[in-house]
């Protein structure tokens, strides 16, 4: 049977078969597909390390992908491939900050904790928007720039503390693209507050980000956050902690949302972690898009010193527009599964993704993997989506009953988010 | 026995033309919209150098795409696939190898990971038989998070202040995390890529203005680079760091451990006929 002719008779039969409950094989009417079968599997309960969705909400931003034509793939994969549940926190580590300042601050000069004597301060333009047009702020020159150390509330003029600096067209060759000059602090600079100041004279909007990096300091701030942040949650929890240090952190957060804007967020402790509100207007994003970011900034003293360190996570924004409904129908031909048909429930048409490895088990009784199938297809309402298991595929991999279904993952590719992911689906 | 062997096999060739592969060899650009990649991104005596050791060396192809845009852009992996399926389709390609630097990397995995993005991706899979991946940003740069700081100021229709782009927004460390993560295979934890993903890592700058070797599309600004270097491991080619090059695929080699003289390969240099890469390439192909 052309592949066409056996989907068609498959989704005609779909349509029929859907309120089935019953797990025994029912046989199909039509002389030419006399060996198929179908039954009904239930969804097994999602474990530790798997993503469910719970209550659906709509999406109303334009999809990245708003292609309406359905495509399917599938391949073999190897058989003894680890199938890992996606990691759902993501981990970075800061030995640096950065403030953004004005022009007016710069030319007054701005104090900066410095932790170690090797550190390099980058100065670099940004824009201004607060008059309501952008205000692009000009490049600095590094030789205009000054470095003193501050002694007790007194700043001390009689010694540069600046090595070598690097103007904007040198840091550009060397991968820093944005207008940025940079100074890298003499060996005789010891750990402790220094005067930045600008001696050309800038407009008081001018608008520039200060960066401090510390490569190498023994004090690295850690932040552990989610990977993915539904619509439906009103607060990021995040877990923060100073390396060498166990001296208590007061952050403060900052959301900044995919299309580059800068929110600041509430943050209380709770038990050994923190949680930054978001409030409802801010809730999404204002773009599929790219990710949104948490930016934890904290300031202290270690043994007695000033320390400041920025650090920061990439997050998804997503709303829940979709979920697999538990139960699924398998095709059978020759005692070999065909096809899972999945019911989705849709609360936004958008173009949805659904993928599993089909495994099999092997003359000693052993799992392995066969082959991975995925299907991606635009739903304006509740629908199904076939996953379709290659015979050629599977007969090639030797493996016979029992078949499962594993890593069954439902993506949404308008929003470029993984909406669901059951590492146990269904034993066949 | 032997003779009788290879008459059967000149046999089978003339009845079934069908049956052996058609090999193509594509050279894949970074970060950027090139419009002549093969003058402004290679050169002519990398690409020439390296065809010579296809099985086809007529049949290549230089990609010129946007690759300022994120990977899965219409005008990036779009871009791409297009011209990879009109090359597919016109040579009967079944036997392709891709050799992608640096962004250019993430941009194919993006095809060879997401086949129901789009109906032409299946197609490219399929007939994808190895990527050669020159220092592949596959793990992001720091670099990337220090020009994205700040108010750089984006908008739907472009980056207002010009410091960046979408491709390098999405290089920077942590984005490059969440992508790898959930879109992207070949990283650790994920989906094997379905064709062998070989990387050539580049694991230092040579940057001294008494070597002649730091003259190979070396860099000019010593003090830059080591300011630089501040915001990367010890172990970098001057852009990005050894375990970026490293997060997807396999490590073909790095730097020192092939090339002339053990030289080390810049982010710049991992792209041009230097200390033999170029014969290393057209080697393996």
């Amino acid at each position: 049977m052309k592949p066409s002719i056996k989907m068609a008779s498959v989704f005609a039969l779909s349509a029929l078969l859907s309120a089935c409950q019953n797990d025994e094989p029912q046989a199909e009417n039509t002389p030419e597909a006399s060996a198929m079968t179908v039954t009904q599997v239930t969804l097994l309960a999602p474990a530790s390390g798997d993503l469910t969705i719970d209550t659906l909400a709509a999406t109303e931003l334009p999809p990245v992908n708003g292609s309406r034509g359905g495509v399917s793939f599938s391949a073999p994969i190897t058989s003894a491939a680890q199938l890992v549940a996606p990691t759902q926190l993501e981990q970075s580590s800061s030995d640096q900050y950065w403030r953004t300042v004005s022009g007016a601050e710069l030319n007054k000069g701005i104090n900066l904790a410095v932790s170690q004597s090797d550190s390099v301060i980058r100065v670099a333009p940004r824009g201004d928007a607060s008059s309501g047009a952008l205000r692009h702020s000009p490049a600095i020159s590094p030789d205009q720039l000054r470095l003193y150390k501050v002694n007790k509330q007194t700043v001390d003029k009689s010694a540069s503390m600046i090595q070598s600096m690097s103007d904007p067209q040198a840091m550009a060759t060397a991968g820093i693209v944005d207008d940025s000059s940079a100074l890298k602090l003499s060996q005789q600079a010891t750990p402790g507050i220094y005067q930045l100041q600008v001696v050309q004279p800038l407009s008081a909007n001018d608008s520039y980000l200060i960066n401090v990096k510390e490569k190498g300091s023994p004090y690295q701030l850690a932040l552990s956050a989610p990977k993915r942040l539904s619509s439906k949650a009103p607060q990021l929890a995040f877990d923060l902690k100073l390396s060498n240090s166990d001296i208590a952190l007061s952050p403060t957060a900052t959301l900044k949302q995919s299309d580059g804007r800068y929110h600041r967020l509430a943050v209380i402790k709770q038990g050994d972690n923190w949680q930054a509100q978001l409030p409802d207007e801010l809730a999404m994003p204002s773009s599929n898009l790219g990710l949104s970011e948490i930016q934890v900034d904290v300031e202290t003293r270690v043994n007695g010193l000033p320390l400041i360190r920025t650090v920061k996570t990439a997050f998804k924004q997503y709303v829940p527009a979709a979920k697999l409904k538990d139960e699924a129908s398998i095709y059978w031909q020759d005692n070999k599964p065909t096809q899972a048909v999945f019911d989705l429930q849709v609360a936004s048409p958008g173009r949805y993704q659904v993928s599993a490895v089909l495994v099999g088990t092997d003359a000693q009784g052993k799992q392995a993997n066969i082959l991975r199938t995925e299907t991606a297809q635009w739903l304006d309402a509740d629908g199904q989506v076939t996953l379709s298991f290659d015979g050629e595929q599977l007969e090639a991999s030797g493996l016979g009953a029992p078949y499962a279904i594993k890593a069954l993952e439902l993506k949404d590719q308008g929003q470029m988010a993984r909406l669901s992911y059951l590492g146990e689906a269904a034993t066949l | 026995m032997k003779i009788y062997k290879k008459l059967m096999m000149l046999g089978l060739f003339a009845v079934s033309p069908l049956t052996y592969a058609t090999s193509g060899l594509v050279f894949i650009h970074g970060t950027g919209h090139q419009t002549d990649a093969l003058s402004d991104y290679w050169t002519r005596e990398f690409v020439d150098s390296v065809r010579q050791g296809a099985a086809s060396p007529d049949n290549y192809l230089v990609i010129n795409c946007d690759f300022d845009q994120y990977m899965w852009d219409d005008a990036a992996a779009g871009c791409l696939a297009g011209q990879l399926t009109q090359f597919i389709d016109s040579k009967n390609i079944n036997d392709l190898t891709l050799l992608t630097h640096s962004n250019g990397g993430n941009v194919v995995r993006w095809i060879l990971s997401n086949p129901t993005w789009d109906s032409r991706y299946p197609k490219i899979i399929n007939a994808t038989s190895r990527v050669i991946a020159l220092a592949p940003s596959s793990g992001g740069t720091p670099l990337a998070d220090a020009v994205t700081q700040g108010n750089v100021f984006e908008t739907s229709l472009g980056w207002l202040l010009g410091y960046g782009s979408d491709a390098v927004k999405q290089q920077q460390v942590s984005w490059m995390s969440s992508y790898n993560n959930s879109w992207l295979y070949g990283t650790s934890g994920r989906p094997a890529l379905p064709s062998p993903f070989e990387v050539v890592v580049g694991s230092d700058v040579d940057s001294a203005f008494w070597d002649s070797d730091s003259y190979c599309a070396g860099y000019q600004y010593q003090v830059a680079l080591e300011t630089t270097q501040n915001w990367l491991d010890d172990c970098s080619d001057g852009f990005l760091e050894c375990q970026s090059q490293s997060a997807a695929g396999s490590v073909w080699f790095k730097d020192i451990q092939r090339t002339a003289g053990k030289e080390p390969l810049s982010h710049q240099q991992s792209r041009r006929a230097c200390f033999n890469l170029d014969t290393l390439i057209r080697d393996l192909i």
